[in-house]
């Protein structure tokens, strides 16, 4: 059946820069914001921008991640027509091979955007927190007549060499694109978000594919070709929170953004709710000596000691005499009593034994990982 | 794996209760413990059981109750066999409402004909327990019981519930009245199980003699002709009846006395809320908050619902506070439950006892 846009969302990533915690799940089911995980964030701007036909590409360590997104229910996007689709590298007459980069694994699913005869395809990563209505960047793209639009964020300057960025004349039309520029001309990012008119991203997918010295990435051989071959491409400005949540450090930043008085990303808005997998867990109990300040605690937690400044996912304890301080502690994490924990983040259903010193304050982060151990009485500051 | 027993939760005998609450709600959707609906408990009770067949009764204000259940998808009740029936009331031609429950089963009698599941559990919504379906149904066929009726021993001064008398070998031999008395041993846990046959000619005989009321006019008339065992629960027991008996049953759960630690997991109606936010200056404790709250101020000894605001200097002790209710800056709020999206504006002060805790209707402004 026919679907005006379809969304790919590209969620094989291995997020090697998260080290212990994309050991063994992919990145886009790294928890996130006491009750999230990365890939709630494009799936429910999906939802709310009334895209309803969401491929997922998936590759790296999918086990957990397809457990996760079943038949897509959380996010309304369990459909009759279109709907949530799991798509897997397969075996082919042609062959059987691994995706071989982001335009490769659209290019090895034409068939099932083919199915939808779209005029447009979204691309996405399940890379990044932010809230979007794709739908007004449609609209854009529309009034443009572009055949492609690349959203893109205002970054600061001094930051920019880290961006693939985009050079534009003054009504936005793309003139120039560099990756990770020493010398930026803009301070335009791009965000991996583009919307491709269908025609144009499939003559395109399979000139890239015969190709034999490109990459198969959007950023080095796609965009650059566009702009080679003359074509529309647009840039829409975003406003609004977008971090990359790929490293330790801005995974713990990202989720301390949201303990401010006033959170520069905001999850409370009725009108853009954002979704995820319901753990089913009773309300949170918070103990008669516990003491909570300046933190987002999830449902199913029980705490009997103190936390400050810290977010805790469902289903997290933490016993009497305790304190956790600037930290971020995943589902089903057990900690003791009388355990210090300082600028940590603990993995889901690690174990913190009674007396056990986690991280110090001004340290740098900590992780412990997921189902580790943390002995009775181990100062454990910084993993050797 | 396929299961006996063909679930049915009769809301039919629980009209007219707790009317400060029931206004415009079933009984079955008065909200509980922070972010269920009492029905979710012997819902959950069910399907954790393997009970996938349910019919809900429902004899009145049914419009948040069908809001709530939906599909039944929260329950896993979606299902091409068996799932969620939800009856509305019968009608007679007149439009008046039939009496009882009895009228309302024998109006929808084709469900349990179609159903193939050879015995029935009948359970109401109130009275919450965790007892084990099927070792019940287990205990009935052993007994070669007609009808087996669940029992546990009177803790509770519970002005509500039904004694039970018990003759040789658990054989029931009277059902009183409700209502409290110290000689009373044991309480019957609203909760009865028989083949689907019985209960069908059950129902057949009863309506054609106009008796409505399943328990009163069948059973208890014919405990001497009719085989009627007792089934002995010994877990935890929680009934809500009244605005008393919902404020000290919701008072438990702050004692880790409730019910709801009991489960491994209970099912609702999800509404993607985020998780709880304490501001600086929060001072939280004894209390049993569900998700999408602000709290900046003092709560101590009470439950939040989902989406409650504290506002700074608020202070909210011993008190229920349903689903975004705002409590203003200054406010004080004690011993009081406040339905849901009350208002108590800045510097005001709701205060009731202990004994007599304050009601604050839905919606209201104080």
């Amino acid at each position: 059946m026919k679907q005006e846009m379809v969304a790919m969302l590209l969620a094989g990533g291995e997020g090697k820069r998260l080290g212990p915690l994309t050991r063994k799940t992919a990145k886009p089911a790294v928890h996130f914001g006491g009750k999230y995980r990365i890939i709630d964030f494009p799936l429910s701007n999906c939802t709310n921008s009334g895209i309803t036909t969401v491929g997922v590409l998936t590759q790296y360590e999918p086990l957990e991640l397809n457990r996760y997104l079943g038949i897509g229910s959380a996010w309304d996007l369990d459909r009759r027509n279109g709907g949530l689709a799991i798509l897997p590298p397969y075996q082919a007459q042609s062959g059987k091979n691994w995706y071989e980069g982001t335009a490769n694994a659209i290019y090895r699913n034409l068939s099932y955007i083919d199915d939808y005869d779209p005029e447009y395809v979204l691309i996405l990563s399940g890379d990044h927190i932010y809230k979007m209505d794709y739908e007004k960047m449609l609209d854009f793209h529309k009034e443009k007549q572009a055949d492609v639009t690349i959203s893109v964020m205002e970054v600061p300057w001094d930051e920019a060499p880290r961006f693939g960025i985009l050079n534009t004349s003054d009504d936005l039309r793309i003139k120039e694109f560099e990756e990770k520029p020493e010398k930026p001309k803009s301070n335009l990012a791009s965000m991996g978000i583009y919307i491709f008119n269908w025609k144009v991203l499939r003559e395109h997918l399979i000139q890239d594919a015969e190709d034999e010295t490109s990459s198969f990435d959007f950023g080095k051989n796609i965009i650059p070709n566009t702009l080679l071959d003359g074509l529309d491409v647009f840039a829409y400005k975003f406003k609004g929170y977008w971090k990359d949540v790929g490293t330790i450090q801005s995974l713990w930043e990202a989720n301390m953004d949201l303990l401010e008085e006033d959170p520069p990303f905001d999850l409370y808005d009725p009108d853009f709710k954002i979704y995820s997998v319901n753990p089913n867990q009773t309300p949170q109990f918070i103990g008669k000596d516990a003491c909570v300040e300046q933190s987002v605690i999830n449902e199913g937690c029980r705490i009997e000691g103190e936390v400050q400044h810290s977010v805790l996912f469902y289903d997290v304890r933490v016993g009497e005499g305790s304190l956790v301080k600037d930290s971020v502690i995943m589902p089903g994490a057990r900690i003791g009593k009388d355990v210090t924990i300082h600028r940590a983040i603990v993995a889901s259903c690690a174990v913190i034994e009674d007396g056990a010193t986690v991280g110090e304050p001004g340290g740098e982060i900590v992780v412990i990982e997921p189902h580790e151990n943390i002995e009775s009485g181990t100062v454990f500051k910084q993993r050797a | 794996m396929t299961n006996d027993l063909l679930g049915v939760i009769n809301l039919g005998t629980e009209e007219g209760l707790f009317p400060e609450f029931t206004g415009h709600r079933n009984l079955a959707a008065v909200p509980f413990s922070g972010r269920y609906r009492l029905i979710d408990f012997t819902l959950t009770n069910m399907i954790t059981q393997g009970i996938n067949q349910v019919g809900i009764f429902t004899l009145d204000k049914y419009r948040s109750l069908m809001d709530h259940l939906g599909s039944g998808k929260e329950w896993d009740l979606d299902r091409s066999q068996g799932g969620l029936h939800i009856f509305p009331p019968a009608l007679k031609p007149d439009g008046e409402a039939y009496l009882g429950d009895l009228a309302n089963f024998s109006m929808h009698r084709e469900h349990f004909v179609r159903s193939k599941q050879p015995y029935v559990v009948i359970t109401g919504s109130n009275v919450l327990t965790t007892i084990d379906f099927q070792d019940m149904l287990d205990h009935h066929k052993s007994m070669g019981a007609d009808i087996t009726l669940g029992y546990a021993a009177h803790e509770q001064k519970c002005g509500y519930c039904r004694p039970i008398r018990l003759g040789e070998n658990d054989r029931v031999v009277g059902i009183g009245e409700r209502g409290y008395s110290p000689d009373d041993e044991y309480t019957y846990t609203e909760t009865i199980i028989m083949s689907k046959n019985l209960f069908l000619r059950l129902v057949d005989e009863a309506t054609s003699k106009g008796e409505y009321d399943l328990l009163d006019g069948v059973i208890r008339p014919q405990l001497h002709r009719l085989h009627v065992h007792g089934y002995h629960y010994t877990g935890k027991m929680q009934v809500i009846h009244s605005v008393l008996s919902y404020y000290n049953e919701s008072m438990r759960l702050l004692r880790q006395e409730g019910i709801i630690y009991d489960f491994p997991h209970i099912y609702t109606k999800i509404k993607h809320e985020p998780p709880t936010r304490y501001l600086k200056g929060s001072k939280v404790n004894e209390a049993l908050v569900a998700n999408g709250c602000k709290i900046s101020g003092e709560v101590q000894n009470s439950i939040l619902f989902r989406g409650v605001v504290v506002s700074e200097h608020a202070r909210v002790k011993n008190s229920i506070i349903l689903s975004k209710s705002i409590i203003e800056e200054g406010a004080v709020v004690e011993n009081a439950i406040l339905d849901k999206e009350v208002v108590v504006k800045r510097g005001q002060v709701i205060r009731g006892t202990i004994d007599e805790p304050i009601v604050i209707g839905k919606r209201t402004t104080v």
